[in-house]
């Protein structure tokens, strides 16, 4: 019997459910949907949103379904290679992932439907673009009535996008805290005076976080009699949205981190060597999948990923990243995507019974590690032991590029001027005995013009 | 209108009451947005409308008036 694995993450909606099978990823949609699937595909709205990628694309499987009592039919839909999530995005990408769920209400309302949910997660990077993956969040527009997704889409998108512009761009962690979107109370007391001058702000988040804590538990019943809301109005609040998140902006520029970009750490030579080197043990390791840790802004993440090989940049810098994605998106690079991560406190896995969305280590599916200029900022700035770094990277992958950065570096002199030099195994010799344990290496080359070593690793 | 307006008022306590729908939309969501979205779809109504009277205008005078809005106006 094939083992069956029904997707933590999709437990919510009752029409559906994602499920894992002999290595293939499955949608059961039940008889509940069945209408309004058919609208779907019938109504050309599938097909119109496919066709601009805003929506996955899938085909309808010959596959068992898990819960036959239930099921009307399985589909199978293109799989996304790393499933990322809201507080893992830059400024840039959380806003086209914004964009992208109006973008799919309006071509939605256009063919008679609507999205019923407005959920973050429903958003992927999926060839450098913000995709819907949920091919059940849709459903028969009823004139008159409001949109249920409202509280949502301003909770999970509005919310987050407003505090990164306007308060600060860490906020986005916010979204870790509470799987269901910022609340509007929250948000609201959180953010600067003007922007109650905005208007979209002041409805959407200000006027909206009144309005829940007014009504809060209070039966609506009457008071949804007395009211309706035509298709022109309905039109006109996802027109209002769409204006409020076009008008946030943030640029990495005049932010501390501003410096840190101005000038790298080699000579210019001394870059290329580095490049060069690591375009050679690419060649030799002929990885599947790439994550490149402390990425900075991608620059070596790109020797791997124009090679066409999918490739996920993380940095714990947004500024970084979010450099990283604009390069990224200006040039439909589709095999990179840049992420916002803490390496030393890594996404943890969040939501229902911890198993709703997957942490950073349960997620991993990947050939190689790139770990550039990186050992020194774990081992001296954050105290991980060497062995532990090994082990933790061994945990996620079976190859290994690391970059060795010795005590007389420049960087690591830096490191070591506001503290104790309490690292007596940080060198070389040290580096290669605490990686051995867990791998063989494969090649080790000295980056010319600086006293680095770049190692290739294969687990053991 | 008047359909419409039967139509909502059968819909809405139906939907509440038997919760069909699975996200909870919030008691003060739901109401805000009708106010909100009542403003805006008046606003592209206005809009909308206000485009129509001045391209009537566009046409009409335009040529004489002032030709340059008249081509703007056609642009858009």
């Amino acid at each position: 019997m094939s083992k069956v694995e029904k997707v933590p993450g999709s437990f919510r909606d009752p029409n559906g459910f994602l499920f894992k099978r002999n290595g293939g990823l499955f949608r059961q949609i039940n008889t509940a949907y069945h209408e309004n699937y058919d609208l779907l595909m019938g109504s050309g709205l599938y097909k119109d949103l496919v066709s601009e990628d805003l929506l996955v694309e899938h085909e309808e499987s010959e596959e068992l379904p898990v819960e036959t009592k239930l099921a009307f039919k399985v589909i199978e839909p293109e799989k996304v290679p790393f499933i990322s999530f809201p507080y893992e995005w830059c400024f840039s990408q959380y806003r086209d992932a914004a964009l992208c769920t109006l973008g799919i209400m309006k071509h939605a309302l256009d063919k008679g439907m609507i999205l019923k949910d407005a959920s973050a997660y429903n958003i992927q990077f999926l060839r450098g673009k913000p995709i819907l993956i949920d091919t059940l969040s849709f459903e028969k527009y009823q004139e008159g009535l409001p949109w249920v997704a409202y509280r949502q889409f301003c909770q999970h998108f509005l919310a987050p996008l407003t505090l990164m512009a306007l308060t600060d761009i860490r906020l986005s962690q916010l979204m870790r805290v509470y799987i269901d979107g910022i609340p509007l109370d929250l948000t609201s007391s959180l953010l600067p005076g003007k922007s109650k001058f905005n208007l979209g702000l002041q409805a959407h988040i200000h006027l909206h976080a009144v309005a829940q804590k007014r009504y809060a538990g209070k039966d609506i019943k009457q008071a949804a009699q007395e009211r309706k809301m035509s298709k022109m109005a309905l039109t006109g609040l996802i027109s209002s949205l769409e204006t409020t998140v076009k008008g946030l902006s943030w640029k990495p520029e005049g932010t501390e981190w501003a410096d840190y970009y101005s000038g790298t750490n080699y000579t210019d030579s001394a870059f290329v060597s580095k490049k060069k080197l690591l375009d050679e043990l690419i060649i030799i390791a002929k990885p599947k999948s790439v994550w490149d840790l402390g990425a900075n802004t991608g620059i070596f993440s790109r020797v791997t990923s124009n090679k066409g090989i999918p490739t996920v940049s993380f940095d714990i810098d947004p500024a970084a990243v979010e450099i990283n994605y604009l390069e990224a998106r200006k040039n439909n690079e589709e095999y990179l995507l840049p992420l916002v991560l803490d390496l030393t406190n890594p996404s943890p896995a969040i939501g229902w019974a911890n198993e709703e969305r997957a942490s950073f280590g349960q997620r991993a599916q990947v050939d190689l590690i790139l770990a550039l200029a990186l050992v020194h900022h774990m081992a001296i700035s954050n105290n991980v032991p060497l062995t532990s770094l090994a082990e933790s990277f061994a945990r996620l992958a079976p190859k290994l590029i690391i970059e060795f950065v010795p005590k007389e570096d420049t960087q690591v002199q830096r490191l070591l001027v506001s503290r104790e030099d309490i690292f007596p195994d940080y060198h070389q010799d040290g580096f290669e005995r605490a990686f051995k344990a867990y791998y063989e290496i494969e090649k080790a080359l000295p980056i010319p013009e600086t006293k680095r070593t770049l190692y290739l690793m294969g687990r053991r | 209108m008047i359909e419409n307006s039967f139509v909502l008022i059968r819909v809405i306590p139906d939907i509440l009451e038997k919760g069909r729908m699975y996200l909870d939309p919030g008691s003060g969501s739901f109401l805000l947005q009708i106010l909100i979205a009542t403003i805006a779809g008046a606003g592209i109504f206005l809009a909308t409308y206000w485009r129509k009277v001045r391209d009537f205008f566009a046409r009409k005078y335009g040529k004489k008036q002032d030709p340059q809005a008249a081509k703007k106006s056609k642009d858009e």
